[in-house]
């Protein structure tokens, strides 16, 4: 039942009261009728200090400016970058407080600063004090740890300032939002025991299915299975034998990795943060291996984007900034999965160019995968597996080359669920 | 700031000391002040020195001791230390109450209320909840005593209102910052010289302002300002007098008729306020006693509770009229909220521009509608479409200054899911009266109106 007793409130953030204007107006009648001037001096002040501070209140953040300045808008993980606040007033009036709310990543710490969990949007807070002068700029600088990977963004800012006695405040929301990237973690080459040559497996000089007669690649000796129509007449001419053009296949070697962010068989039962990490740099360094190797390079995982439900699809390319997007993508990638990977990597193979590697990254390597890397194997794919899991796949997989990369995962607590 | 409202009391209480005739407000401040500074500066070494319960201790014992020092040292000066008889001579005194207060208490008195002052003053956890408390009732204090000190001596001590203000706004100014630095993770250094020197000028410049206008805000200044309104007043007099007069015609049955009841009540129980009584005469005439005795209850039961039921009426209205107006004043308060929710994102505009904004608002729409049905229904596809925002506001999809209709619409969508037809209908149509000139006829107002209150009644 609700209490219907008077009682003080303490969180009351102001001293402004309408009892300020009733008892003004009651001792300017008192001092009318006594003609008491003291009354009328304290009536006028009454009123006065509560309209100076609504003034004082409206133009409070009138030419308040707040900038957010991140050193770098990508970084590595572990790296460390530097965040700079500044707060200028442009007015004759100081500002004697503002607190600034800004919306930052709550997983991303401020050295020397707490960054609060807002429980209802779950969002980190970082709450600071300024009192610009007339005038006046401020600039703070701040270290910020990136201690995880990820797609941050920083803002919107919600400035709260007020009259300088206390009697108002008022509030003004900056929509503006900065983000920042980070990337995951990179291993070397050597960490992922990869050979130095043909590090996605071996390419056997495959039999020219479908060339491309567009792309011309030489000449040699006719042969009978050629027919009449792959004779170089010229070249026939000049050299007096019967000579065929050669044309280049109409397939390419291309990596494309296909990440899966599943951590346990049953992806909807939760995940185990750590191990997706791990899983997510994998991918990562092998993107970062394969544009070295002048690869095109795609990635496919069955993880999503925030904000999205789609798989996260990039296309083999060879561009220079491929490896960039990759990373980037990989930094946002979320570790709900929203799809198995076996049924991804079925689902999405017939899609891809012949010449393809499909490298599979998990960091589980379940029956389900293992069958499906065997039917695309069998289909006539190359494909390779990258698994983090503490064991090596029970099932011999032939012709598909297997890492068992389990050191990279050794300071993390497997549980043995995920085999 | 603590001084000032205590001086006036200290100077009316402080009536008859032989040794200290009279104080005037500002001796008894500067004496007030002083004490004031002497037990800070006591309590605060003493705090340093000794951690509590010794240091309560001694602050209790040396209050106790420090009062009958101060009315030996005042009023019973002169003969030697060891000299004791003071004690019974002022005893004797305290007893006497004739002449006002007796100075023994006063100075005990004052005594006790500056050793709390400062006690409370030191005791570190002066937020500003506890600063503004002060200020507000130190102000009331000093109002009080202002009044009364200029009501019995005759001279308003303005200068200590003036002083008050000055520095209660510089300690509230300082408790805000500092209370508002200790919500954000402040390291806690000390308030540079210049935005302290800023503080002080702004309060220093209210308490200015508040001094300027006091000037006018005499009994002289404010009958001059209201005899500016003497040929308002003259007309409406009339009129009022008028409406008083008729008033007074209406209610004159209903006042004749409570007035018949009250006596009739009353009679009852005094004869001479009732009818006259008929004379007894047993069989002849009248009803006999015995059938007005069993009908007196009833009479006085009816009449009662016509009588309740007219009070119930008349409470009933004026609880209704007190339910509208705190519902008048909550949806202004609401309106007002908005508004500002609107100008938080802009830093600026003010009253000032949104009336300028609504007037030329209302200015282009005479212009494109004219004054007529289409006008109205302009105003009303208008209303309606705030009213949409103000939902979806509540909602948390707020609308930004900045946003035009067609952007914010799939923002209202999230807001109301699974309703952007009417959406979509609302702001299409409100785009037209807004922007354009295109009219709005009655039938799809209608339905515009029906589509906010299917959207209304799912909120």
């Amino acid at each position: 039942m609700r209490s219907t007793r008077r009682f003080i409130d303490l969180k009351k953030d102001t001293q402004f009261t309408d009892a300020w204007i009733v008892l003004g107006l009651i001792l300017t009648a008192a001092g009318l009728i006594t003609r008491n001037a003291f009354l009328l001096a304290g009536a006028s002040t009454l009123l006065i200090i509560p309209l100076l501070g609504r003034l004082w209140n409206q133009v409070a953040l009138f030419g308040v400016e707040y900038t957010r300045t991140l050193s770098e808008t990508r970084a590595f993980l572990g790296e460390t970058i530097e965040l700079t606040l500044e707060v200028r007033n442009r007015k004759f009036l100081p500002v004697t407080w503002l607190h600034v709310n800004d919306n930052f990543p709550a997983n991303l710490p401020v050295e020397g600063h707490e960054i609060r969990v807002n429980a209802a949007t779950n969002q980190g807070e970082f709450l600071s004090f300024w009192n610009p002068g007339i005038f006046g700029r401020l600039t703070r600088r701040f270290p910020v740890e990136c201690t995880k990977r990820g797609y941050y963004t920083y803002g919107p800012a919600t400035l709260t300032s007020g009259d300088g006695f206390g009697m108002f405040t008022a509030r003004g929301i900056l929509p503006g939002q900065q983000r920042l990237i980070v990337y995951p973690k990179l291993y070397p080459a050597e960490q992922l025991r990869l050979p130095a040559k043909n590090p996605f497996g071996e390419r056997a000089a495959d039999p020219h299915l479908v060339e491309d007669p567009l792309r011309y690649a030489g000449i040699r000796d006719w042969q009978p299975e050629d027919g009449m129509k792959r004779v170089h007449w010229k070249a026939t001419a000049r050299r007096q034998v019967l000579l065929s053009r050669l044309y280049e296949p109409t397939e390419e070697p291309q990596v494309l990795i296909f990440l899966n962010v599943a951590t346990l068989e049953r992806h909807w039962l939760g995940h185990i943060p750590e191990l997706m990490e791990r899983a997510v740099s994998v991918a990562g360094s092998l993107a970062q291996v394969a544009a070295e190797a002048r690869l095109p390079v795609g990635l496919i995982a069955n993880g999503v984007l925030p904000g999205s439900d789609q798989p996260l699809r990039l296309l083999p390319g060879r561009s220079p900034g491929q490896l960039v997007r990759i990373l980037e993508l990989l930094a946002a990638v979320t570790p709900f999965a929203s799809t198995p990977v076996e049924d991804l990597l079925l689902r999405e193979s017939p899609r891809l160019p012949w010449g393809a590697t499909l490298v599979v990254v998990t960091a589980i390597a379940h029956d389900g995968l293992l069958a499906a890397l065997l039917d695309l194997r069998r289909a006539g794919r190359k494909v390779v597996l990258f698994t983090l899991a503490e064991e090596p796949p029970v099932r011999r997989l032939e012709g598909i080359p297997v890492y068992h990369l389990p050191h990279l995962v050794a300071d993390v607590i497997a549980p043995h669920v995920i085999s | 700031m603590q001084a000032a409202w205590i001086a006036p009391f200290l100077s009316l209480a402080w009536l008859r000391a032989p040794a200290v005739p009279g104080l005037t407000p500002w001796q008894a401040w500067a004496i007030v002040f002083g004490g004031l500074l002497a037990w800070m500066l006591v309590l605060e070494l003493l705090s340093r020195a000794f951690e509590s319960p010794l240091y309560d201790t001694l602050a209790l014992g040396l209050m106790a001791v420090a009062g009958p020092l101060l009315v030996r040292l005042v009023l019973y000066r002169g003969g030697p230390p060891w000299d004791v008889s003071w004690i019974g001579r002022s005893l004797a005194d305290t007893a006497e109450w004739t002449g006002g207060l007796p100075p023994a208490i006063v100075l005990l008195a004052a005594n006790l209320l500056l050793w709390q002052r400062a006690t409370s003053a030191t005791s570190r956890d002066l937020n500003f909840f506890g600063v503004g408390m002060t200020f507000r009732g130190g102000l009331l204090l000093l109002l009080l005593g202002g009044a009364l000190y200029g009501g019995i001596r005759g001279a308003a001590p303005l200068g200590l209102l003036w002083i008050y203000l000055a520095l209660g706004l510089t300690a509230v100014a300082v408790s805000r910052i500092s209370e508002k630095a200790a919500d954000a993770q402040s390291i806690g250094r000390l308030l540079p010289p210049r935005r302290l020197l800023q503080t002080l000028a702004a309060a220093g410049a209210a308490t200015g302002v508040s001094w300027l206008v006091s000037l006018a805000y005499t009994d002289a200044g404010l009958r001059s300002f209201f005899r500016l309104f003497d040929p308002v007043w003259q007309l409406v007099r009339p009129l009022l007098l008028a409406l008083l007069v008729l008033v007074a015609r209406v209610l004159n049955p209903l006042l004749l008729w409570l007035e018949g009841v009250l006596i009739r009540m009353l009679g009852r129980f005094s004869p001479e306020l009732g009818e006259p009584a008929p004379a007894v005469t047993g069989t002849e005439g009248g009803p006999n006693p015995l059938d007005r005795l069993l009908a007196w209850p009833f009479e006085l039961a009816r009449d009662a509770l016509v009588l309740i039921v007219a009070v119930l009426a008349v409470l009933g209205l004026v609880i209704f009229l007190l339910l509208y107006l705190e519902r008048v004043r909550r949806s202004g308060l609401a309106a007002e909220a908005e508004d500002e929710g609107l100008d938080r994102a802009t830093f600026g505009g003010g009253i000032l521009g949104r009336t300028l904004d609504s007037l030329r608002g209302a200015a282009g729409l005479v212009r494109r509608f004219g004054v007529g049905r289409n006008l109205l229904a302009a105003i009303s596809v208008q209303n309606i479409y705030a009213n949409l925002c103000r939902l979806a506001r509540q909602r948390g999809r707020p609308r930004l200054p900045s946003q035009p209709p067609d952007d914010y619409l799939p923002v209202l969508g999230q807001a109301f899911p699974g309703q952007d037809e009417r959406l979509r209908r609302i702001t299409a149509a409100y785009m037209r009266v807004h922007y354009g000139d295109q009219p709005v006829g009655g039938e799809e107002l209608a339905a515009l109106r029906e589509d906010y209150r299917v959207l209304r009644e799912g909120v």
